[in-house]
């Protein structure tokens, strides 16, 4: 049996895009707040987690786009029926296979999953992760003019002899955080009740690896640019069950870039903070990235 | 018992309303008994929904219990909100196509949730328990598991208290959420709003009316819903209002419900 991980963990991944459009809106442009902040959803950040899985570690996905011979994507009841075989079983016999067959595959495990196809199973993921804020103090989005390099003729413009303009948006500079957690209690009861295999070890070195390096690895035109920048990784102890803020306000950079995990130094500073913790990990690239007031005792790898 | 309060907050919450369509999905913009009845659940590690037409395990085992709830760091009793979309191509969603749906989210919302708890009931002695260690069996969140919730422990506050015992005429400050039109016999009058009361504060003087999910019709397995003020005038007949408790060291009343 593989080793298990049982721990609690919370954390915050850093994701670091320059004239680069890390997650868009509808009409094409960064995702902003009312107040102007720019922002990402959880799912742009485990979207990439999810295509290094798939692509880079060669990982089976179960909650990814597939599409059939003919091109178009698969239902959820044929993409598992594409993984695991025809669907024969019914009633709770079938939920019962069902949730055994999705959580023995790694996205399911961590990020959960609703299943509303030829039966109802809603998993609770053991990894969280919070929408990301940018925490550059600016946001500044641009527009450019893009040329298709072919005549699109309409109803109305039949004779047309030019080819169709476009518009692409960026983000000049961006540093988003998103705060994650995991526990793996989440699953706990789902893995007993149908005798799949827990969290283990191995697991949380591919969580950890796509929090690394997952959205650097997709590069599609829009995110060009984008990249990881920071991971941060507090390990508690086994059976603590403190819960700690998010850390996206913890976190501040400045004009220059420059890091600074003042806040983050002081909150874990704190006696009742401390003695939960067993480890505390730090990932980002020294030649590229300027860290200030890391807290005390922090193993530091490059990301 | 223990009269309790502390401070829970987010950095985006979203309570869905059920009674919307699928152009635009709104929020409540105050948490509401049943979502805390889960928060409060998932720090002592009860369990959630599990069957169709049958109530969670927190639902039996903390309806019951008296709550209090009232924003801060708010505008008027209003948190911004902006409106998500999100798209889901797997085709899991809708056959063959793109699903797109948005909703209206609640920006940084952070509320004072007062508890009265009976030590005596092992589940409340645990949460209180939890509560002061800032322990929780599951990580809280605001209506999706994404918008992860978080209280300082520092926030966890005893509170000095008396049931409430006031004369007619008399105006209090009322720090909580309050139901409008509770048990109204025939010759009581409404509590109200008291325009005419002094005004010390540096405040603007506001009020705010929502119809919130106060329990569940057991059934049509729905919200019930009450007609909830939060206002910083000093309300008259405040004696109308059932469940009200002094604070004594604060001098201000709330109500649990």
């Amino acid at each position: 049996m593989a080793q298990q991980f049982n721990n609690r963990v919370y954390g915050f991944a850093m994701i670091k895009s320059i004239n680069s459009n890390y997650n868009a809106d509808f009409s094409g442009q960064p995702r902003k707040l009312p107040n102007g902040k720019v922002y990402a959803t959880d799912k742009a950040l485990k979207y990439s987690i999810r295509y290094y899985w798939k692509h880079a570690l060669q990982e089976n996905v179960f909650y990814f786009k597939s599409l059939t011979d003919d091109m178009s994507p698969r239902t959820l009841d044929e993409t598992y029926e594409k993984n695991f075989g025809k669907i024969t079983k019914k009633g709770n016999e079938l939920r019962k296979e069902l949730l055994k067959n999705i959580l023995s595959v790694l996205d399911v495990k961590l990020f959960g999953g609703t299943y509303a196809g030829a039966t109802n199973v809603s998993i609770h993921g053991s990894c969280q992760i919070t929408h990301g804020l940018n925490r550059f103090p600016e946001d500044v989005i641009y527009s450019e003019q893009i040329m298709s390099p072919f005549r699109n003729p309409g109803e109305k413009s039949k004779e047309s002899t030019m080819t169709t303009l476009g518009t692409q948006s960026k983000l000049e500079e961006g540093h988003y955080v998103h705060h994650l957690s995991l526990n793996p209690k989440n699953i706990e009861e789902d893995v007993e009740r149908v005798g799949a295999e827990g969290l283990t070890q191995s697991n949380i070195d591919k969580l950890k690896e796509g929090l690394r390096k997952g959205a650097s690895f997709y590069d599609s035109a829009a995110k060009a640019g984008t990249e990881n920048e920071m991971l941060f990784w507090v390990k508690l102890k086994e059976g603590s069950k403190l819960v700690m803020p998010s850390f996206i306000e913890f976190v501040d950079v400045a004009k220059n870039g420059t890091i600074d995990l003042r806040k983050i130094a002081t909150y874990l500073k704190d006696d009742a903070v401390k003695q939960e913790i067993e480890t505390l990990e730090i990932y980002y690239n020294k030649a590229v990235t300027n860290v200030i007031n890391l807290p005390e005792n922090v193993n530091f790898q490059t990301i | 018992m223990q009269l309790i309060s502390f401070d829970l907050q987010s950095n985006f919450g979203f309570f869905r309303k059920p009674e919307t369509n699928n152009t635009l999905n709104v929020s409540y913009n105050m948490i509401h008994k049943p979502a805390l009845l889960g928060i409060l659940g998932a720090i002592i590690g009860l369990a959630g929904y599990r069957k169709k037409g049958e109530l969670p395990e927190y639902y039996e085992k903390l309806a019951d219990l008296k709550i209090g709830i009232a924003p801060l760091d708010h505008d008027n009793g209003n948190f911004s909100k902006t409106p998500i979309k999100y798209s889901n191509t797997v085709g899991y969603a809708n056959k063959g196509t793109n699903f797109l749906t948005e909703e209206l989210t609640l920006i940084s919302p952070k509320y004072r949730v007062y508890l009265l708890l009976d030590e005596a009931i092992e589940t409340q002695r645990r949460l209180l328990d939890n509560l002061e260690r800032g322990n929780s069996e599951f990580i809280p969140y605001f209506g999706k598991n994404e918008f992860t919730a978080w209280w300082d422990k520092q926030s966890v506050i005893k509170h000095n208290y008396t049931l409430a015992a006031l004369n007619e005429n008399e105006s209090v400050p009322i720090l909580s959420l309050f139901a409008k039109n509770q048990n109204i016999t025939k010759n009581s009058e409404l509590a109200e709003v008291n325009f005419l009361g002094a005004w010390e504060s540096d405040e603007n003087p506001f009020m705010y009316f929502e119809r919130l999910p106060v329990g569940f019709n057991l059934n049509l397995m729905q919200y019930q819903l009450e007609e909830m003020v939060f206002s910083n005038y000093e309300i008259m007949n405040a004696h109308t209002l059932p469940n009200l408790y002094h604070l004594l060291t604060e001098n201000r009343y709330v109500q649990l419900h």
